[in-house]
């Protein structure tokens, strides 16, 4: 680990970057707006501005979103004096293009086309890099474990024929490579983060899965090792009713996640909101690092509060871009 | 009113009596058919439009949660997560006859599972989303069967209303007038000739 002072200037920073994040009214004020183009002019006021002009409409808003989350990645990671620290918050995106260019293999393999249009820019690995992988066939080079996991996931699907059993392999493989990474780190904070996150997607699998009622059985391969709540744990929650899981978890902080729930008759509308409650909770594991200068946990809190931001502006677009209701938008932001 | 372009003898007159008795039975007849295939296509025309309501309040609803999983994640993980499906939806087409209408059945199936993607790039919104969709199908396919009935139905009503009034101001009057030509024509014949005897018995009794 580099020492402690090395993150001196990062924090620094990563402060002053912090004022550019969009702040709440901002995000509310594009949220109030009649109609699309107004709600562009209201990014335009903010960082997002200089992306604005490789937008093709007003309807593609997304690409600004992910623009500037890259941008916001490949500037933290080009000061930060340990990159593995973006990495980290990056790898989602790298399974992502992995399990597009597996789909689009099987697809191939079945007459369909190849939706390389779905890679996204916001991975560690070069789309490039990772598509003559996967074309060649040449998996040892790549990193993050994907080594492995891509040869086994394919495998799998030649066994199975299920996409699900595939995903489920790489869903486990991805969270082994962001625990690997926050350990190598030999960063505290980013373990913890990283063990914080497994458990907020065990608990979210969890109650996607009782919602769905999923075989009990089953349940265990959907969840994932390596979080701060064993999976034994979790398996006892699933017969239990869900305003009953706080009180089981009070034993650690996702416990206080579940504080709001009262009612668990509505398993769909809660599992949206459980949703906004993790993602929530996923930052507080953060929060010692908030006031520290030194902390390496901060660059985590920085980049997961740029996650937070682009989520709750594409929320903000899509609301208004389908004039849906205000309110059910508003309910969905992420307050970090 | 025009009448047919016909020989005026008794023979034509006999055929053309008998081809308006004819078409007068068939006029009744597509008349009853078509005030019941009216009272048939209303009531379908009815059911049709509560399923619909129906049909487009669940749709909403759908799409609706579907657009909550959109609007928390990049459309392109979306995407990624419906590429491949796991669920099949296989349909079954019979059909029965309504008032000589061939209407449709359509009966579905769905096999497999609607979750088949990775939980860690998903929402559960769209869990629910894909739920919803997978249980609005079957209603979908029943509105589709019932709107394509109705819409049968409506094609053989207007079919069946043309050939009505067809016979009615057509063919029906068309025959009448020819029928009374004739019989003019033929009167007025035999008018002629009575007259010419009577003129010809009036010379030979001059004679």
């Amino acid at each position: 680990m580099p020492p402690a002072e090395q993150y001196g200037y990062s924090v620094a920073r990563l402060r002053a970057m912090s004022g550019r994040l969009l702040e709440e009214s901002l995000i509310q004020r594009v949220l109030e707006s009649d109609d699309l183009e107004t709600a562009v002019k209201v990014l335009g006021e903010t960082s997002y501005v200089q992306w604005l002009g490789e937008q093709k409409g007003t309807l593609d808003f997304d690409r600004v979103i992910e623009n500037e989350l890259v941008h916001g990645y490949d500037e933290v990671q080009k000061f930060v004096p340990d990159a593995r620290l973006v990495q980290i918050c990056r790898l989602p995106y790298d399974f992502h293009n992995v399990k597009v260019l597996l789909k689009s293999l099987i697809l191939a393999k079945e007459g369909g086309e190849r939706r390389f249009d779905l890679l996204t820019p916001l991975g560690n690995i070069d789309r490039d890099v990772l598509i003559t992988a996967m074309e060649t066939e040449e998996y040892r080079l790549l990193p993050f474990g994907l080594h492995r996991a891509v040869p086994e996931a394919l495998a799998l699907w030649e066994q199975t024929k299920d996409a699900l059993v595939m995903e489920k392999s790489l869903d486990r493989a991805l969270f082994e490579a962001m625990g690997n990474l926050a350990r190598e780190t030999n960063i505290e904070a980013a373990v913890q983060w990283v063990r914080g996150r497994i458990d907020a997607e065990n608990i979210r699998n969890l109650l996607r899965l009782k919602r769905l009622d999923i075989d009990p059985s089953d349940v265990g391969s959907f969840l994932h090792a390596g979080g701060l709540i064993s999976k034994e744990k979790l398996l006892s929650l699933l017969p239990e009713p869900v305003e009953s899981w706080g009180r089981s978890l009070s034993f650690s902080e996702v416990g206080d996640a579940f504080s709001h729930v009262e009612d668990s008759s509505d398993l769909s509308t809660l599992v949206v909101r459980m949703e906004r409650l993790l993602d929530e909770y996923i930052f507080s594991v953060l929060e010692e690092s908030k006031f520290g200068a030194f902390e390496p946990g901060y660059v985590l809190s920085f980049l997961w509060k740029k996650e937070m931001e682009a989520k709750n502006l594409r929320i903000a677009m899509v609301s208004v871009a389908n004039d849906t209701d205000r309110s059910m938008a508003k309910g969905l932001l992420r307050h970090v | 009113m025009a009448h047919l372009n016909v020989n005026p003898n008794r023979m034509e007159l006999s055929r053309l009596k008998k081809r308006l008795v004819t078409a007068r039975r068939g006029h009744k007849l597509l008349k009853d058919k078509q005030d019941a295939l009216i009272k048939a296509f209303l009531e379908r025309a009815r059911e049709g439009k509560a399923i619909r309501e129906e049909v487009e309040k669940e749709l909403e609803a759908s799409y609706g949660s579907f657009l909550l999983a959109r609007a928390q994640t990049l459309p392109a993980m979306l995407e990624q997560a419906l590429m491949v499906s796991g669920a099949k939806c296989d349909i079954e087409i019979s059909r029965h006859n309504v008032m000589s209408v061939m209407v449709p059945d359509y009966t579905t199936h769905q096999d497999g599972v609607a979750l088949n993607y990775g939980l860690a790039s998903s929402l559960g919104s769209l869990d629910v989303a894909l739920e919803r969709f997978a249980k609005l199908i079957p209603k979908l396919i029943a509105l589709a069967a019932k709107e394509k009935a109705i819409h049968l139905m409506a094609v053989e009503i207007e079919r069946t209303r043309r050939r009505v009034n067809a016979l009615e101001y057509v063919l029906i009057p068309n025959f009448a007038d020819t029928i009374r030509y004739i019989t003019m024509k033929l009167d007025e014949q035999e008018r002629s000739t009575l007259s010419r005897l009577m003129k010809i018995k009036e010379i030979v009794r001059s004679h």
